[in-house]
């Protein structure tokens, strides 16, 4: 008989895709085990609908482990568990009395026990366990602390599967999907808050992501394009994996910039990064464009704007952040430690040739019927644009 | 294009290595090894003293006031903060009153502004109602120099006991120094080919607090373990600088006359003064950015730069503007700064790659419909 200390982690909505459970169970299997491989004796196992991450050799150390994988995509908790290889309920109410009172805070006028008995071999129900161990401990704490079935202020939770555990504490992960496992996506990224933020919200859905970053020198700075590489780099640690390509724009800027009027080069010069981008999507067989646009944030995201942008892609383009207000997304990229490296003040390529009254309410057919005189040429120049594209990836 | 042409000197120089070998010690330790630092530190704190001293041009003047003492930093921006900081804390019974230009680099103005936020200082309305004043020597910007010992006098003539500090970060050894009235002198290393360290030098009798606390270093005002090998290498540097200071001044003004004939009156126009330091070239490209030519400059080998006003935020308007120039000619700025390393061949080329970048923005940028 042994009693230690293990982290089990709850994984929510893949639990509900049938027949591809094992798929996506396997794929978030892999990532927990890659971001624990450094440390030793760790095993990461399935368990009925959970996670066991144990140490082989005794207590896991949580506080080492939590944070290595709290930010993996898919998982909805962690519950600081112990494990015990004891059936018998008598022992088990003393083993789970003697885990909630250390775990006790001082304030708690009231608990619950809740089981879930995933082994139904066990000879006892959830409720008969919940009561015999629930009165074990109203015994221990001289009937002082009250059974509350319906709101309590702690619960101590109790799991019979292959072994018993009891947690009561849990950490709440960021949910989702696991990386990879909705297909891949590509991801207009510049150097401000939005695109980050909408390729952190893409990913968590389980969305893998390529980037596109558009460079125009000498228009945009090297360090504009540093500025992509460390957003990029900063998107992996969530991730595990971003490919970045770098595309060279400066001479589809100038083609445009003589070719159409100022206050409408914004829109052709979005539709030409699309073109670019669903090329992108094509060779890295991806199947959906990610843009940061926010409804009515500027002039070239009116929705007038983004229908007029919409027609030059061949892929259907998510906005996650299109309902989203721009401090929202701001506090979103605080949290996700892009704020601090879209906040240096290079210079992007959206910002160059920026008309002081751009239209905001272009018509479609209209831009269309413009971008046709000269698409042929903008083609080639895109096909020059991708293959002098630098690729770089960025890992955990 | 394999040449490297070198004009931003004002951010930083190249290094003159020294031809003694690198001293190994603390200079606190007590042993022999220790003491050889010392020696070397002190020596070199000498050096650096009477060339401060002889830069005082009555003689007699400087003996019966007593020289200045140095006290090394990390750099010319820490050197600005004790003169500053230093100077508000020891005189907090009654906050001094601080005159500045908001035109200053920012590690004089940022200094101020926290003394201020802190109640250490207070703004004076002008520049005779101070206590203390912070001038610039050579503007970073600009070049333009400001007559240190004029003002020095005739602010002292106004009131004898007005504290002038000045930051000399792009005139130390570059310019004539007259330091007969001023009380405070802040100079980098890495700014006249020595190292990455900074002093200040400190009329003898004004008192500082220091900002640094730990082991009591530099007599207490400057604590922590001295850069030794670096101070040594800035001496040395700055003694070369300075003995060779009329001749390099000449060449260099050629180099800067060769650039300044770039400007024609109409879509280029020089910003420094015409009696600005020829260290330092700031013209403007009116119609184009300037980061935009500085980086098409940067790929055919010309590095220069836009001086401090890139640093700060968009919004923030721009050194030049707070000096009283348009938006548009600010942000059509780039600044040129020359060292004695530089040619005059470099120069002429730079100027046909300047005509040629500047040419190439205008044929992409200008061509809207």
């Amino acid at each position: 008989m042994y009693t230690k200390s293990v982290l089990l982690v709850k994984y929510g909505e893949i639990s509900l895709r049938k027949g591809n459970r094992a798929h996506f169970e396997h794929a978030l299997l892999d990532t927990l085990r890659l971001r624990l491989k450094g440390m030793e004796n760790i095993r990461v196992a399935r368990e009925q609908g959970r996670f066991l991450i144990e140490n082989t050799a005794g207590d896991l150390d949580t506080a080492a482990v939590v944070p290595l994988i709290k930010d993996v995509f898919g998982i909805t908790g962690f519950c600081y568990a112990i494990k015990t290889s004891e059936r018998d309920l008598a022992r088990l109410a003393e083993i789970g009395r003697d885990f909630f009172i250390k775990n006790l805070p001082e304030h708690v006028k009231n608990f619950r026990v809740e089981t879930k008995r995933s082994d139904k071999n066990y000879p006892s129900t959830s409720t008969e366990i919940s009561a015999t161990i629930g009165e074990v401990i109203f015994m221990a704490k001289d009937e002082k602390l009250a059974v509350e079935l319906r709101r309590p202020e702690i619960t101590l939770w109790v799991e019979i599967r292959n072994d018993v555990y009891f947690y009561v504490n849990s950490l709440r992960g960021v949910g989702g999907l696991p990386y990879g496992s909705s297909g891949k996506g590509v991801l207009l990224l510049s150097g401000g808050f939005d695109s980050p933020v909408a390729g952190y919200l893409t990913a968590r859905r389980g969305v893998e992501i390529v980037a596109v970053y558009f460079h125009s020198p000498p228009f945009t700075s090297e360090r504009a394009a540093d500025k992509a590489r460390d957003l990029a780099a900063q998107l992996a640690k969530f991730a595990g994996k971003i490919r970045l390509y770098i595309v060279p724009f400066t001479d589809i800027q100038v083609f445009l910039k003589s070719n159409v009027a100022e206050e409408k080069l914004t829109i052709f010069l979005k539709r030409a990064m699309l073109r670019v981008a669903s090329r992108v999507a094509k060779k890295e067989n991806a199947l959906c464009l990610v843009t940061g646009d926010s409804i009515g944030q500027v002039a070239s995201q009116t929705i007038h704007s983004l229908a007029a942008v919409e027609t030059a892609a061949f892929l259907p383009i998510l906005r996650p952040l299109a309902a989203m207000d721009k401090q929202d997304i701001i506090d979103m990229a605080e949290k996700i430690g892009t704020y601090e490296i879209s906040v240096r003040p290079y210079e992007d390529c959206c910002t160059v040739f920026v008309a002081k009254h751009p239209e905001n309410k272009p018509n479609a057919t209209i831009i269309e019927a413009m971008e046709a005189r000269f698409l042929a040429e903008l083609s080639k120049l895109s096909d020059i644009a991708i293959n002098d594209t630098q690729i770089c990836e960025f890992r955990l | 294009m394999s040449q490297k042409i070198y004009f931003d000197n004002a951010a930083t120089t190249a290094p003159i290595e020294p031809d003694r070998e690198r001293i190994f010690g603390n200079p606190s330790s007590p042993h022999a090894l220790g003491l050889g630092a010392e020696r070397a530190l002190s020596l070199a704190r000498a050096e650096m003293a009477s060339l401060f001293g002889g830069l005082v041009q009555e003689q007699a003047l400087a003996q019966a006031r007593g020289l200045g003492k140095i006290i090394f930093t990390s750099g010319g921006t820490e050197s600005n903060n004790l003169a500053l900081i230093g100077y508000a804390l020891a005189n907090k019974r009654k906050p001094p009153r601080i005159f500045a230009n908001a035109w200053e680099h920012p590690s004089v103005t940022a200094p101020i502004k926290f003394c201020e936020e802190q109640g250490f200082f207070v703004r004076a309305a002008d520049m005779e109602s101070a206590d203390i004043v912070s001038l610039s020597h050579v503007s970073h910007e600009t070049g333009d120099i400001n007559d240190i010992a004029e003002t020095a006098a005739y602010l002292k003539a106004k009131n004898r006991a007005v504290i002038v500090h000045v930051d000399g970060v792009q005139g130390f050894c570059k310019e004539k120094m007259d330091m007969r009235d001023v009380d405070m002198y802040s100079f980098s290393g890495h700014k006249i080919h020595g190292a990455s360290v900074g002093g200040l030098f400190v009329r003898e009798g004004l008192r500082l607090v220091p900002i640094l606390y730990g082991g009591g270093q530099e007599a207490g005002l400057r604590h922590g373990t001295e850069n030794v090998n670096g101070i040594l290498q800035t001496v040395n540097a700055a003694k070369f600088l300075y003995q060779s200071r009329e001749k390099f001044h000449a060449h260099v003004a050629q180099i800067r006359n060769e650039l300044a004939q770039l400007a024609n009156g109409a879509d280029c126009v020089i910003n420094s003064r015409g009696d600005a330091s020829p260290y330092i070239l700031n013209m403007s490209f009116l119609g184009i950015n300037g980061e935009t030519l500085v980086h098409l400059l940067s790929e055919k080998g010309v590095y220069a730069s836009m001086g401090a006003a890139c640093k700060s935020r968009k919004k923030q308007k721009s050194m030049l503007e707070l000096m009283g120039m348009d938006a548009e000619r600010a942000r059509s700025a780039v600044r040129f700064s020359f060292s004695h390393m530089n040619t005059l061949e470099e120069a002429r080329a730079a100027r046909e790659i300047i005509i040629y970048a500047v040419g190439q923005i205008k044929a992409i940028t200008g061509k809207s419909i």
